[in-house]
C-alpha cells in the first residue's frame, strides 16, 4: 500500500509491503499517482531494463526514484509494475537490477502533478522480517 | 597492469573507501537543536536561533508576530539551524519571512561562507538552479488595452493568456520547437545572456537589466553532465511546472514615485511577470551534484544532520566542479527567460501593438561569490540563496546604471490572486549579505490545498475576482489557490520595516499561464 503525505511546498509518497521488492512496486504506484493524479491508467507494453547503485538502501532508493523521473523526462516513460532481478541493500554496496514495464506517454496526455527530483531529506527505507517501509519527499 | 587498468582499479578502491566513510559519517551527525526550537527576540521583525549543539553560529530569522505561528508550523525553524552546522559559515544562518519547509535548507534560506574554510553546498541552491523571476513592462496601459473593467475588456484579457499558454510551452518535460545543436548549447552554458545576444536572441537593454548581466562566470559546460545536456537541452524556452508562471499584471499602487519612475514603472501600466528556471538541465545538474557530494562529505570528514545538506570545500575539486556545472546551468536558465521573453513579445505586439520591456531579471535559487562586508573588511564569500532575492542598494556597482541612484528592483512574485510588489534594495540589506525575500512563502501544503479548493471551479473563482488563468494542470492550478500561500503584502513589510528593501510599485494580476 502506499499514500501521498504532507510536506510544505512539496509532497511525500510512503509505500509499504511485505517484502523490500513489494515495496518498491508500491513506490513506483506512488510516484504515478503524484504524477498522472488517481484515476488515471497506464498500459505495460514497454519493458525498461536498470541498474543502480547506493551505498545503502536510502541513497539507493532516492537513486531509484530520480531515475525514474530522469525515464519520464527524456523518453516519457512510466512504469505501472516492475520485476526485481536483483536487490542488495547492505551498505557500502546497495545495489538493484529490475525491468520496468509502462507506457511511454503521448505529450498531449495531461500530468496531474509533475516532479523534478526525489530528494535525501529524510529519506528512509526501513526493512524488517515483516514489513518494508519507503519514504521520499518530492521536490515538485 | 597496464597503466589505465591500474588507475580504474585505483579509482574504485578510492570510490569503495569514501562509500565506507559516508557510512561511518552521516549516522554520527547529531542534530542540533531541541524540539521546538527556540527563538530570541532582536527586534520587532528579527528573531534569532541561538547557537546550541553542532550550530557554528546563531540563526536569524526575519519575521513579525503575525507571521511566527506559520513558520513555528513546521520544520522550516530547524532547517535554518540545521545550515547553521555546515562549516566556515560566516555571519548567522538566515531566513527571511517567506520562510517554508524545504529539504535540506529552508525555502527563503541565505547563508554565506568563506571561500577558503567554508562549503558549497547543491542543498543550498536546489534543484531548479536560478529559478528566477523577469518582469516586463509594456508600453500601454490597462485603459488603453481595453484590458479590464467590463466583460469584453475580459473577453480580450482571456485571447490574451490563450495566445500566451499556445506560445510558451508549459508543464514538466515539455519540449521547444526550438532544435538547438551542441555547441550553440555549449555557448549558451557558458556565455548565458551574452552569448544568446550574439545569437540575435536578446537586446543589450535585456542583457544590461539582467543580474549578473545574465552570466554567471565560472561556467564549464563540460561539468554538466551527458545526462544533464540530454533531460534539459531539448527544454531550453519552456515554462515547467509547479509553482512557474507567466502573469499579466497591472500597477494599481504607487509608493515611490521617483523609484518607479527610474524602473519605467506607473500608474494602471501592463506588465508581465515571468517565473521559471533551468528546467530538466538544472534538475539533473543537482541530483548528479548530491550523488558526488555525498562522497565528497565523507571524504573531507563533514558530518551531516541531514543528507540533503551535502557539500564539499569551496576550493576543493568536488566543490569547483559543482560550481561550474552550477553557473552553466544558471546560465541556461537566464536565456531560458530570455527565449520566453521573446515568445510573449510576439504575442503582446500581435495581440496589443504593444512592446516589453525587460525591467529586471533576478535569481531565487543560486550560490554565488560576492563582495560583502564583515567586520568592517570587504571580503569575498560564496553565498547561498535559496527561494531568495539578491536587493543591493543604490550606489552599489553591480546595480545597473539606469537604477544606481536608486537601489537594485527587487521582484516579488505573489499569489496568482492578490498581488506582486516591486522593491528596491536598501542599505540594511548589508546585513543579510545583500539578500530579501523570493516571494509570499507557502501556507498550506499541496495536499492541503487540494483537499480544502479540489470541490471548487478554482478558474471560476479567480475569473470572478478579474483574474483569467490558463494552466497545463488543474491539479496544479488548485494546489497554487491564493490562499495557499500567505500575504505577500505581510512578507514585504516584514522585509520594508526591517530595512532591507522598500516597497515601489504593487501588481495587481488580470491573467495568468500556469505551469
Amino acid at each position: 500500500m502506499f499514500r501521498l503525505s504532507d510536506h510544505t511546498g512539496d509532497f511525500a509518497v510512503e509505500a509499504e509491503a511485505p517484502t523490500p521488492e513489494a515495496a518498491l512496486g508500491e513506490l513506483v504506484r506512488a510516484l504515478v499517482v503524484l504524477m498522472l493524479g488517481e484515476d488515471e491508467s497506464l498500459r505495460s507494453d514497454v519493458s525498461i531494463t536498470r541498474a543502480l547503485d547506493g551505498f545503502d538502501a536510502e541513497d539507493l532508493v532516492v537513486n531509484f526514484g530520480n531515475e525514474l523521473l530522469f525515464l519520464f523526462e527524456t523518453e516519457r516513460f512510466l512504469p505501472s509494475s516492475l520485476i526485481v532481478d536483483r536487490l542488495q541493500l547492505e551498505p557500502p554496496h546497495a545495489h538493484l537490477e529490475a525491468r520496468l514495464f509502462g507506457e511511454r506517454l503521448d505529450r498531449d496526455r495531461p500530468l496531474a502533478r509533475p516532479a523534478k527530483a526525489v530528494t535525501h531529506h529524510e529519506a528512509t527505507f526501513d526493512v524488517s522480517p515483516e514489513r518494508t517501509r519507503v519514504r521520499l519527499v518530492i521536490d515538485l | 597492469m597496464s597503466r589505465q587498468d591500474r588507475k580504474k582499479k585505483q579509482k574504485k578502491i578510492a570510490k569503495e573507501e569514501a562509500r565506507e566513510a559516508l557510512r561511518a559519517a552521516v549516522p554520527h551527525a547529531q542534530r542540533p537543536w531541541r524540539s521546538p526550537v527556540p527563538l530570541e527576540p532582536i527586534d520587532e521583525v528579527r528573531w534569532r536561533i541561538p547557537k546550541q549543539g553542532a550550530m557554528r553560529t546563531h540563526g536569524v530569522v526575519y519575521a513579525d508576530e503575525s507571521l511566527l505561528p506559520d513558520l513555528q508550523a513546521d520544520a522550516s525553524l530547524e532547517q535554518v539551524a540545521n545550515v547553521a552546522t555546515l562549516p566556515g559559515i560566516v555571519g548567522p544562518s538566515m531566513a527571511m519571512p517567506d520562510i517554508h519547509w524545504g529539504y535540506g535548507f529552508p525555502i527563503g534560506g541565505v547563508a554565506a561562507f568563506h571561500l577558503d574554510e567554508g562549503v558549497v553546498s547543491p542543498g543550498g541552491v536546489g534543484y531548479d538552479i536560478n529559478c528566477g523571476v523577469r518582469l516586463l513592462a509594456s508600453d500601454v496601459d490597462v485603459e488603453g488595452a481595453r484590458l479590464a473593467g467590463t466583460s469584453k475588456g475580459l473577453e480580450r484579457t482571456r485571447k490574451l493568456v490563450d495566445d500566451l499558454f499556445e506560445a510558451i510551452p508549459s508543464g514538466v518535460g515539455e519540449r521547444s520547437d526550438e532544435r538547438i545543436g551542441g555547441e550553440v548549447l555549449r555557448g549558451l552554458l557558458e556565455g548565458g545572456l551574452p552569448f544568446a545576444r550574439s545569437l540575435g536572441w536578446a537586446t543589450e537593454h535585456d542583457v544590461a537589466h539582467v543580474e549578473e548581466r545574465g552570466v554567471i562566470r565560472g561556467a564549464s559546460a563540460d561539468a554538466v553532465s551527458s545526462r544533464a545536456r540530454m533531460r534539459g537541452g531539448p527544454q531550453l524556452g519552456t515554462l515547467g511546472s509547479g509553482n512557474h508562471f507567466a502573469e499579466i499584471g497591472v500597477v494599481d499602487r504607487v509608493f515611490d514615485e521617483d523609484a518607479a519612475r527610474a524602473f519605467g514603472l506607473r500608474l494602471g501600466q501592463i506588465t508581465l511577470m515571468i517565473h521559471s528556471g533551468s528546467r530538466g538541465l538544472g534538475h539533473q545538474v543537482c541530483v548528479d551534484a548530491i550523488t558526488e557530494m555525498l562522497r565528497a562529505a565523507a571524504k573531507y570528514e563533514i558530518p551531516l544532520v541531514d543528507r540533503q545538506l551535502c557539500c564539499a570545500p569551496v576550493r576543493s575539486a568536488e566543490g569547483q566542479d559543482y560550481l561550474a556545472a552550477m553557473a552553466a546551468a544558471a546560465n541556461f536558465a537566464f536565456v531560458n527567460r530570455q527565449l520566453m521573453t521573446n515568445l510573449a513579445r510576439d504575442v503582446f505586439a500581435r495581440r496589443l501593438g504593444a512592446e516589453l520591456r525587460t525591467v529586471y531579471d533576478v535569481c531565487h535559487n543560486i550560490a554565488k561569490i560576492e563582495e560583502h562586508l564583515v567586520d568592517g573588511a570587504s571580503k569575498e564569500l560564496l553565498v547561498h540563496r535559496k527561494g531568495a532575492t539578491r536587493a543591493l542598494p543604490k550606489d552599489h556597482p553591480l546595480v545597473p546604471e539606469a537604477y544606481r541612484d536608486v537601489g537594485q528592483p527587487v521582484i516579488i512574485p505573489g499569489d496568482m490572486g492578490r498581488y506582486s510588489f516591486v522593491l528596491k534594495g536598501d542599505s540594511r540589506s548589508a546585513e543579510t549579505f545583500g539578500s530579501a525575500c523570493h516571494g509570499a512563502g507557502r501556507l498550506l501544503s499541496r495536499g492541503e490545498a487540494k483537499r480544502r479548493f479540489e470541490r471548487f471551479d478554482v478558474t471560476k473563482v479567480l475569473e470572478d475576482r478579474g483574474v483569467i488563468v490558463r494552466g497545463a494542470s488543474k491539479e496544479t492550478i488548485v494546489e497554487e489557490m491564493p490562499q495557499a500561500y500567505k500575504d505577500v503584502a505581510d512578507v514585504v513589510d516584514v522585509v520594508a520595516r526591517g530595512g532591507i528593501a522598500s516597497k515601489v510599485v504593487r501588481i495587481r494580476p488580470i491573467g495568468c499561464v500556469k505551469g
